[in-house]
């Protein structure tokens, strides 16, 4: 059986999933310095608790899990710096991607998240009852409307055009 | 919206190898914190203590053993410590080692045959004791009652239809009219309870505009003298999400799991943020925060969560009992005088090696809490290998505490059963049954267990509890599919649902429907199936393969009733649905299962349907002679012995509602 120290162990987590966390975190906080700075937090807790995952999926439940609590206690915090508009800082290969990706940061935090553990990381929604600890209905049900209103955004959005 | 596009933009985006780098070098130099002013105050002969202790504690522990422990344990008179202040709080959580509980999230999407979605709504069962000729919800324990989604008290039918709920005037069934409504907004309902004149409703608030931090647990007390104007008298809430909640002669207990959540390094942190926090109209509008040195904790069991409990009494005005306990809870059980709260943990058998799934033991601590009144008194602590399935593979009998566990060893799995006595020393167990396999249902009777385990076929143990301390298999069965409920008929026969299983040529075992059948056990070594059904193919689900309230029994009434969605010729992963509604069988000993009808609310189709959310059949329950079947938009009457559609009532529910299905078929 192969030793693994824990070093090695935390690098490979951390190379494996920091994209993970990093892309959660800027959903929810529109902001990068923000989002590297979660991305540093919620590392540094999975080093000091070193929690024993059951499953690859446990840990990147868990992982998903504290991105939320962390991106909130921040939210919270005065560690939050200004906000700049993100458009300015992130360019994407197609304007349809820069469209979409955009019109979602526009959405409530609550739908932006959503929309993000369903359409990006393919969770089913009694999944994300249970990461989140939402009732299956809330979340069909806000999904429902997250995507009204991010159709009405990116319409409304063609308009002024 | 294009999906692609989404996904596509989100993967341009990538942390920068400089935050990965620092992240790294950041977290391979944390060293756990050690206070060592503390550390070095220790006298000598302290010192030596806790190398006793360190040799003598299993190994699993010995990776905590460098750290400080919490700086002051003030002893309760219960022998419960409490948290006393803010800085003992960060001692007792850096020292844990356990996460949030995922375990749940990994085991659904691991198993290809796997039913257990258990949620966390879906609680107790009971046997329908009817004085009067009305249904009752399915519960564990007689005389505890349990929340659910609808309740009647025989004129009335009180059902949450989405975020409302209505309060429907059953006495003629030609003309059922709706007296009144109770709507909300940003507040999820999630189940009732009805004693008398009081319709308790439960459900979760939610604050700001995000519902993963600030969310409360909420009970709100109505007099429903007035149908036509149910009145507010009381509303109590503890923060946290729901857990369970369980009524006892008009005593509440409301049970919340309430994650602490603040950064370590934070400096100005602000106290409050991180306490329990509750409300009680009776005592005040206002929120209140429980404490530090009111929060108990119950060494070896703490979590970076608050275990919150709330019980009042419904008929009286006395100040809710608000207690608070550092450490999570998952499963309840509840008897009369006892509340159970059971807790799995993941811990490493050799803290070396990370990183390994094998590398770690699994326990389940179980908190005992004496009931009387609304007093919840805690009492013991116990702990036994391996975790449980739900609230049915826990029990409580002449003083003894039974529990059902499957545990993990390596790769493999094996099931055991244990017998606690009062102050939770386990004093009787079964171990290794079943190895490679894993418990689905279990149901306790008196003095004997039976318990379901299963891989490919469906072995019913039959285990003798007479003598709690010698426990013994009594009798086998194995037959192909499994149950994930186990119902009593009577006391030598028992109904077992779930799914039934067949083997593809590849060696797969695969679900191919849903399977009801009647055990006998009067002889209990010789345990037969006397009568089986199958409904449907892959693809049949009914609500009752994870929630024992959505099933209708009564063996006075020869009836049983549950919600069904029945699909047939499952191919290329489509489910083709037949059928959308609540099936109605007679049930006896002599001609087992006989099917008496078939309720939809939907129109019949010719081929195959869509499948309606708002016409999904909830729950049946039924009132004399008539069966009142209960979707979002729809309640619908049917006459028992001629199974003609004698009323209805149209629900309205909002718009998305009818439009859920977009959701689930969006790909």
């Amino acid at each position: 059986m192969e030793f693994k120290t824990r070093n090695k162990y935390l690098e490979e987590i951390v190379n494996e999933y920091a994209d993970m966390v990093y892309r959660l975190a800027l959903t929810r906080t529109k902001h990068i310095q923000n989002s590297e700075d979660i991305v540093q937090e919620v590392f540094y807790r999975l080093a000091k608790k070193m929690p024993k995952f059951e499953s690859e999926e446990h840990k990147k439940a868990w992982l998903i899990r504290v991105t939320i609590n962390c991106s909130n206690t921040f939210l919270a915090s005065k560690h939050l710096k200004n906000n700049v508009e993100l458009n300015d800082e992130i360019k994407f290969e197609t304007p349809e991607r820069s469209e979409i990706y955009f019109a979602v940061l526009k959405l409530a935090k609550k739908y932006r998240t959503l929309i993000h553990l369903y359409y990006y990381e393919g969770y089913k929604i009694n999944e994300i009852s249970k990461i989140c600890n939402i009732k299956e209905n809330t979340v069909k049900s806000q999904l429902i409307r997250a995507r009204e209103k991010l159709k009405s955004i990116i319409e409304g959005g063609m308009e002024d055009e | 919206m294009n999906k692609d596009n989404y996904k596509e933009a989100i993967n341009e985006i990538k942390a920068s190898s400089k935050v990965k780098n620092e992240t790294i070098n950041r977290i391979t130099t944390v060293k756990r914190k050690t206070r060592q002013k503390l550390v070095y105050t220790l006298s000598t002969v302290m010192i030596a203590a806790v190398i006793i202790i360190s040799i003598a504690i299993p190994l699993k522990y010995r990776n905590t053993t460098e750290e400080n422990q919490p700086t002051k344990i003030v002893a309760d008179k219960g022998g419960l410590p409490r948290v006393e202040n803010f800085e003992n709080l960060c001692n007792i959580l850096e020292t844990k080692d356990t996460g949030y509980n995922y375990g749940k999230i990994s085991e659904d999407l691991e198993d290809s045959v796997s039913i257990q979605e258990s949620s966390k709504s879906s609680d107790t069962i009971e046997i329908n004791t009817t004085s009067s000729d009305f249904s009752k919800t399915n519960v564990q324990v007689e005389g505890v009652d349990e929340a659910d989604i609808v309740k009647t008290d025989g004129e009335y039918i009180y059902y949450v239809s989405e975020d409302k709920i209505v309060i429907v005037n059953a006495k003629d069934v030609s003309n059922l009219k709706i007296e009144s409504e109770l709507n909300y907004e940003d507040f999820n309902v999630y189940e009732l309870y009805l004693d008398n004149n009081k319709l308790i409703v439960i459900g979760t608030r939610y604050d700001d505009t995000d519902y993963y931090y600030n969310n409360f647990t909420v009970a709100k007390q109505y007099n429903i003298q007035d149908k036509t104007n149910p009145i507010l008298e009381r509303e109590i809430e503890i923060k946290g999400y729901y857990n369970s909640s369980r009524m006892i002669n008009g005593n509440v207990y409301l049970i919340s799991n309430q994650y602490i959540d603040f950064f370590f390094d934070d400096e100005d942190i602000n106290e409050d943020d991180v306490k329990p926090k509750y409300k009680d109209t009776i005592i005040s509008e206002e929120q209140k925060c429980l404490g530090f040195d009111e929060i108990y904790y119950i060494p070896d069991s703490e979590e970076r969560m608050y275990l919150n409990i709330a019980s009042f009494d419904i008929n009286n005005k006395e100040d809710a009992n608000i207690q608070s306990f550092l450490g999570g809870g998952e499963e309840i059980y509840c008897s009369e005088n006892n509340l159970y709260i059971a807790n799995a943990k993941y811990e490493y058998k050799d803290y070396r090696i990370f990183g390994y799934y094998n590398n770690y033991d699994v326990n389940t601590y179980i908190y005992k809490f004496k009931l009387d009144g609304t007093n919840v008194e805690y009492v013991a602590i116990g702990n036994v290998p391996g975790y449980v399935i739900n609230q049915f593979a826990m029990d409580e009998n002449d003083g003894y505490f039974r529990i059902a566990t499957t545990d993990y060893n390596g790769n493999k799995t094996d099931n055991n059963l244990y017998v606690l006595d009062e102050n939770m020393n386990i004093v009787g167990k079964i171990e290794n049954l079943a190895k490679d396999e894993r418990i689905y249902s279990v149901r306790f009777m008196q003095n004997r267990a039976y318990m379901v385990t299963f891989v490919e076929t469906d072995p019913l143990f039959v285990i003798d509890l007479t003598d709690p301390t010698n426990p013994i298999v009594l009798g086998e069965l194995k037959i192909p599919g499994f149950s994930t409920y186990l119902h009593p008929y009577d006391d030598t026969h028992i109904i077992g649902f779930g799914e039934e299983t067949t083997t593809n040529k590849y060696g797969r075992v695969t679900t191919n429907g849903i399977k009801m059948a009647m055990f006998d056990v009067t002889d209990p070594s010789n345990p037969k199936e006397m009568f089986k059904t199958t409904i449907g193919t892959a693809g049949t689900y009914s609500e009752l393969l994870n929630n024992h309230k959505a099933l209708l029994f009564s063996k006075e009434k020869n009836l049983m009733a549950f919600p069904i969605t029945i699909s047939e010729d499952a191919s290329n992963y489509k489910y083709n649905l037949r059928f959308q509604g609540a099936m109605i069988y007679n049930i006896d000993l002599v001609n087992g299962f006989i099917l008496k009808g078939m309720i939809s609310h939907k129109e019949t189709e010719e081929g195959y349907m869509d499948y309606d959310y708002s016409k999904n059949v909830e729950r049946i329950i039924y009132i004399g002679n008539n069966a009142f079947t209960l979707s979002k938009g729809l309640i619908k009457v049917t006459d028992i012995e001629t199974m003609d559609t004698i009323g209805s009532l149209e629900i309205e529910t909002p718009e998305y509602t009818n439009r859920l299905k977009l959701v689930e078929v969006m790909e």
